[in-house]
């Protein structure tokens, strides 16, 4: 069956304590004010606080309708148990050193991967199973791991196979020669960095590849009305061209009567090879807030002034 | 990109019987997925749906959703069913669980084989209803006579996708008196909303040793102005369409018969409206909550 999701999923990064530690019910809280405000898709993998997210959501999605949403996780990244008490991720999650992550996009790597994906959410069947950040084994990612991914979608154990990076090279080399169900596209197609809008989404949309376009506020430098220094831009500190064109957008929003976190959620959705937009959250307001947003797009004028000023 | 939205392949001697009529003798051969490949390679043409052949035997979807499975340019799949079947939900699930099962898009029986007002039948009725609410098209291939009683179907299964196929076979070889008829039929099943058309097997409608685009324009400006490019897309009926005409030129015929219409109207019938009727795209998204206005799209 074709996997059905909503335009806005919620990403699960947070939920596997990214940058910080939330508690368990806070994670289940957000889950539920996600599922409240209409949100029935959610983007997990094995590698958000070494499979502490795939657990949480797994938590809070038992006892809704199967049928009812759809999860994506990803492969690639075994997760090995080690011996380090005391000891802290050194990956961006703030979870004990339980595992250490190992590159394995080989085809019994892919289906034991899946397998303690599934064991961990409690679910038998996943709606899409993407290659997570495939780039740096490319080779092997095509060769074996997409493979691997038919393979289970023939079984019916995945609806749906892709694979999910930042790497707009390898993802236009991956349509072009896997022509995929989808991508997830990280963080390249948003106000502030539109790689992938000369070549990856015209090809997507030329083969039918569906995108699932994630990280569109750049980790945290589009999430605010005002942004400014210190805020984070893909996983450090915003530079300060960045910071700069970020606020001009950002008072152009306001002339208009929007919001940067608006207009950055309208943009990441609008072209049509993109399916789902997704975005993380860490708390149930934060989730409301997008949900809001995403309803209430900026006025049409906006796109056009930014443009005239060339912040577009 | 340009999807076609109907073609056949099928194996000689497989138990399409139909095809033992003489004058169908050029198309009495085996049609492979290289065959198809080799076809809409001179085209702009990039994805396809496979329509059952005919034989009218459960039997050729396991063959058809293999093709899809391993063949890329295939993406969906209509399959033969019979909808007075009561088995029918078990048929279906049995297609899904097949290699290749997830392109399962529609189903299609040999309506213009049967009576009538066959679509009137309660137990085909039934079977309408099941099929829609398995999330599956309806392909109606029905003779002009029994285009009302599928207009009847259409407005009381409102939650069903039908797809006329071959704009209902109108007799474009009868000429004026052809065209009346046919168009007095096909009107009241365009009407319901949850019908689309195919712009498909017209060629072998009209005389197949000496059509022109002449005599397709008039059918092709009518369902426009009918259904809507909206609800239209283009199908070659390949192979049945080489009969009167090679691939390439059944689909350049089409853009010299459509009036003139916007980049977007343009790509709906050459696709779009394929790719959403038969939900071709491997993911499908819904907006969060349809009571709200929402930001893309």
């Amino acid at each position: 069956m074709t996997p059905r999701l909503t335009r806005l999923g919620l990403g699960c990064a947070q939920l596997g304590n990214l940058y910080r530690a939330i508690d368990d019910e806070r994670a289940l809280s957000t889950v539920e004010a996600a599922w409240d405000a209409g949100v029935r898709y959610f983007d997990t993998a094995p590698h958000y606080g070494l499979g502490l997210s795939e657990r949480r959501l797994g938590r809070a999605l038992r006892g809704r309708p199967r049928g009812g949403y759809a999860v994506s996780t990803k492969v690639g990244r075994l997760l090995e148990p080690v011996d380090a008490p005391g000891l802290r991720d050194t990956e961006g999650f703030d979870v004990p050193r339980t595992h250490r992550r190992v590159w394995d996009f080989s085809r019994d790597g892919v289906r034991r991967s899946l397998a303690e994906s599934l064991d961990r959410l409690g679910l038998d069947h996943l709606d899409v199973v993407l290659l997570h950040d495939p780039e740096g084994h490319a080779d092997e990612a095509i060769r074996s791991g997409y493979p691997a991914l038919l393979e289970l979608r023939d079984e019916g154990v995945v609806g749906a196979v892709g694979a999910g990076s930042r790497d707009v090279p390898f993802l236009l080399r991956f349509v072009n020669e896997c022509r995929p169900d989808a991508v997830l596209i990280a963080g390249r197609h948003t106000l502030l960095d539109q790689a992938a809008a000369a070549d990856l989404l015209p090809a997507c949309l030329a083969a039918g590849v569906s995108v699932l376009n994630g990280a569109v506020f750049n980790s945290g430098l589009l999430a605010v009305d005002r942004p400014h220094r210190g805020l984070p831009y893909e996983y450090g500190p915003a530079p300060a061209t960045l910071v700069e064109r970020a606020v001009a957008i950002a008072e152009a929003c306001e002339r208009h009567g929007t919001t940067l976190p608006a207009a950055a959620l309208a943009f990441a959705g609008a072209h049509p090879s993109v399916a789902a937009v997704v975005v993380g959250a860490e708390s149930p307001d934060q989730v409301r807030r997008n949900a809001d947003l995403a309803a209430t797009p900026p006025p049409e004028e906006l796109w056009t002034a930014l443009r005239a000023e060339g912040l577009l | 990109m340009t999807v076609d939205a109907h073609q056949h392949l099928w194996r000689a001697g497989d138990g399409y019987t139909w095809l033992d009529e003489p004058s169908l003798a050029a198309i009495r051969r085996t049609f492979t997925p290289a065959d198809l490949r080799a076809a809409i390679a001179t085209t702009d043409v990039r994805r396809t749906v496979l329509v059952e052949g005919g034989r009218c035997d459960p039997a050729e979807a396991a063959t058809l959703l293999d093709h899809a499975r391993t063949t890329p340019e295939i993406a969906g799949v209509v399959a033969w069913a019979d909808p007075a079947s009561p088995d029918l939900p078990a048929v279906l699930r049995g297609y899904r669980a097949l290699p290749g099962g997830g392109r399962l898009v529609g189903i299609r029986a040999q309506v213009q084989g049967e009576e009538r007002d066959y679509l009137d039948r309660p137990d085909v009725r039934r079977g309408l209803d099941a099929i829609g609410a398995d999330g599956l098209a309806y392909d109606l291939v029905v003779r002009v006579d029994q285009l009302p009683s599928a207009a009847r179907a259409a407005h009381e299964l409102p939650h069903v996708r039908f797809v006329l196929d071959h704009l209902g076979k109108p007799r474009i070889r009868d000429g004026a008196a052809g065209f009346a008829e046919w168009h007095a039929a096909v009107a009241p099943l365009a009407a319901a909303p949850n019908v689309t058309a195919k712009l498909s097997g017209l060629v072998t409608e009209a005389d197949p040793a000496g059509w022109t685009v002449e005599d397709l324009r008039p059918y092709v400006v009518a369902a426009v102005d009918l259904f809507g490019p909206g609800r239209l897309m283009f199908g070659s009926d390949w192979p049945v369409c080489l009969l009167a005409a090679s691939y390439g030129r059944v689909r350049s015929a089409l853009g010299e018969a459509l009036p003139e219409l916007s980049e977007e109207d343009g790509a709906a019938i050459l696709g779009g409206t394929a790719t959403a009727v038969y939900g071709l795209n491997a993911l499908d998204a819904t907006d969060v909550d349809s009571s709200r206005r929402h930001p893309w799209h």
